[in-house]
């Protein structure tokens, strides 16, 4: 029954979105007060042009960033775990982001190759547009690949084990590359894997959050279909739900947001799979028209928050965001889930 | 007289995978469900009672013929369509965690409502009327995950209710349910049939049950064989008892019940009268005895005699073993313990 509860919490949500957000541009290795942060976010740029440079050039696409993928991942991951009634189930079940991984592999591993070297320093910030265009054509590809074998598919099931084993297929393929590669083009793969919120500026940004709002309108669109599937694939059938569509639609929508961000973040873990347990305890509800919103929220807030732990606060060094993500997002799942004290929490 | 919900025409039922097919039911079935009709379809597990109802709602595809709604073959309806004209209610349990009852029911209105499922004032009005249909308000607020098996059935029969179709399918609706709950579901659906004019087809193993409520039987053999018609017809043609035989049960066409045979059957006489004698000789039966009369010729001469006598207000039971032990018991345990001991030793 959607009453003024859910709604109490939305904006509940949106309001500590919003001081994170400031909160997150105020702290870093240089501490920019919150009073100047609105000045210059509000008002005429501060008298501070260092500072209005790094919030304007740095911080606010890094946050907005964060925001993006906080909403993306957590929407990504709350389809799958319902297409696949399946609490584990995240947005990297279908393969998507072993496929931008492979693209990224491709490019830095191939490094031994002059062009590809020559371009990754004439572009700068580590080559980061070419890496994102190659990530950006392998999470294409295995998409292409997944809604192709989609279409094919009466099962859901079936359809997470050959997501899955395409994800295998994937990670292999970029495994014999590594092994095949120098040290240090293997460290630089592994840097890419640990996901990083910054450098997605200008029009990098606009091109995410075009695919990243589009997937989501896609994902809000598909809330009834996703409340039909919860009750098991007979039931929503008979109530007229189109199974192949329904797949199609959900699956399309996942991918662009899970392919988008893995592919200008790199693959950004945990997020997806618990943000969709921590905003249905949030609001004790299965009705996607309220959890598709409060996983965006959530998912938003959780990364960002996760961005301000990550430049550590006062000082000078910036961890890893996947690091942080999974240290402080971990601890909470488990204490949300024992005082659920049921696993079968989709 | 109104033309069928749905019809079947040539209907042959099973799988196909691959290269093998696995007929479930051979037919062909020409079968049809009118409105305010309830149809019991009976048969033993694994006969293809499932298989039969999934490819009637058009779940599953028939392996030949067509089944028609309204005339027209389902497979060109949209699926939309088809919800709005069979709704069903499934052996699959529903353990979403967070779901509670009202919003389940109200998924029932998902071919009626609007592109992100919004319900207006028509939604909200058959969703309040499924819910006092199937007599779940108590439990309204309640998640679906603390519900007892009995009280998911109902939920589950809202929501199809819900759905407000012209017909509506059950698969054994009455199974996890204890036999109070069975008897009121049925009822139930008996009186949903009548009043509101919908056709009512379910799979059921509750045979006395569906001989009182059912306008026809559908009854399917095993081997495909498959019979239909008033459920009187088919107890006087022998096809209820065909359907079921086995050697240890026995359909009593008197009482439309089915009886466990028992080995080692040993002859007994019985003696006694009124309700407590009735008992006495089920329980009789119960222990592996047949009743003899003392008095027929050709029996072979029983040597256990079991009598009820009822002496001022108290009923006392008596044994005799070869016309020289007697005793005599206040219960009916009491005797069978006797009867028990005396043949073991």
């Amino acid at each position: 029954m959607p009453g003024i509860f859910p709604k109490v919490r939305l904006a509940g949500l949106f309001l500590l979105l919003f001081l994170a957000f400031l909160l997150d541009i105020s702290l870093g290795s240089v501490r920019i007060p919150l009073k100047e942060v609105f000045h210059i976010l509000f008002a005429s740029p501060s008298a501070d042009s260092t500072w209005t440079f790094i919030v304007e050039k740095i911080r606010i696409p890094k946050a907005l960033t964060a925001v993006l993928a906080g909403c993306g991942l957590s929407v990504s991951g709350l389809q799958m775990q319902t297409l696949f009634r399946n609490p584990l189930a995240d947005p990297s079940v279908l393969g998507i982001t072993a496929g931008a991984g492979l693209g990224v592999a491709m490019i830095m591993l191939a490094g031994g190759n002059m062009a590809t070297l020559f371009a990754i320093r004439e572009l700068g910030l580590s080559g980061s547009l070419l890496i994102t265009i190659a990530a950006c054509l392998g999470a294409g590809l295995v998409m292409i690949l997944v809604l192709v074998l989609s279409s094919r598919l009466r099962d859901n099931v079936l359809m997470l084990i050959i997501g899955i084993m395409i994800g295998s297929l994937t990670i292999a393929v970029t495994s014999i590359w590594q092994y095949f590669s120098s040290p240090e083009q293997v460290k630089d793969y592994l840097l890419w894997t640990f996901g990083s919120l910054g450098g997605v500026t200008g029009g990098q940004l606009l091109i995410l959050g075009s695919v990243v709002v589009l997937g989501l309108v896609m994902a809000w669109l598909s809330s009834k279909m996703l409340d039909a599937l919860l009750l098991g694939e007979n039931y929503a059938r008979s109530m007229g739900l189109d199974p192949r569509k329904a797949r199609l639609v959900i699956i399309c929508s996942s991918s662009l947001l899970a392919g988008s961000i893995t592919a200008f973040c790199g693959p950004i873990g945990f997020v997806g799979i618990a943000v969709p347990h921590i905003t249905r305890q949030l609001f004790r509800t299965s009705d996607h028209r309220v959890l598709v919103p409060g996983c965006c929220l959530t998912g938003a807030l959780l990364l960002l928050l996760c961005d301000t732990l990550s430049q550590l606060p006062g000082s000078s060094t910036i961890l890893p965001i996947n690091v942080i993500t999974a240290l402080a997002g971990a601890p909470v799942v488990i204490a949300l889930l024992l005082r659920q004290k049921n696993i079968n929490a989709y | 007289m109104s033309s069928p919900l749905i019809q079947t025409r040539g209907l042959q039922t099973g799988y196909q995978s691959g290269d093998t097919t696995t007929v479930t039911t051979r037919g062909p079935l020409t079968l049809e469900v009118r409105r305010g009709q309830l149809v019991c379809l009976i048969g033993p597990n694994g006969a293809g009672k499932s298989t039969l109802l999934r490819t009637i709602a058009g779940l599953h595809p028939p392996l030949k013929g067509n089944v028609e709604i309204n005339g027209r073959d389902i497979r060109l309806h949209t699926p939309i369509q088809r919800a709005r004209t069979v709704s069903l209610v499934l052996t699959d349990r529903v353990s979403t965690h967070h779901l509670d009852v009202y919003s389940l029911v109200a998924l029932g209105r998902y071919p009626w409502s609007g592109w992100l499922g919004g319900l207006d004032s028509r939604d909200k009005a058959a969703i309040e009327s499924a819910i006092d249909a199937a007599g779940i308000r108590p439990f309204l607020g309640r998640k679906i995950i603390t519900l007892s098996d009995g009280e998911h059935q109902k939920v589950m029969l809202a929501r199809a209710l819900a759905q407000d179709t012209p017909l509506l399918m059950l698969d054994e609706p009455t199974a996890h349910l204890d036999l109070p709950s069975r008897i009121r579901l049925m009822r139930l659906l008996h009186r949903l049939a009548g009043q509101t004019g919908k056709g009512v087809l379910l799979s059921t193993h509750e045979l006395e049950l569906a001989l009182q409520v059912a306008d026809e039987v559908w009854l399917l053999q095993d081997a495909g064989v498959f019979h239909h018609g008033a459920p009187e017809d088919l107890v006087l043609t022998g096809a209820f008892e065909a359907a079921f035989a086995h050697e240890d049960i026995r359909f009593d066409k008197q009482t439309g019940t089915f009886t466990i045979e028992h080995e080692n059957r040993r002859p007994v006489v019985f003696s006694g009268e009124g309700l407590a004698a009735q008992w006495t000789r089920r329980a009789l039966q119960r222990e592996g005895y047949y009743i003899v009369d003392s008095a027929a010729p050709g029996e072979p001469p029983a040597s256990i005699r079991v009598l009820v006598e009822e002496r001022s207000n108290l009923i006392k039971w008596i044994m005799e073993i070869d016309n020289k032990i007697q005793q005599e018991f206040d219960t009916i345990a009491e005797i069978l313990k006797a009867l028990r001991q005396s043949f073991t030793r």
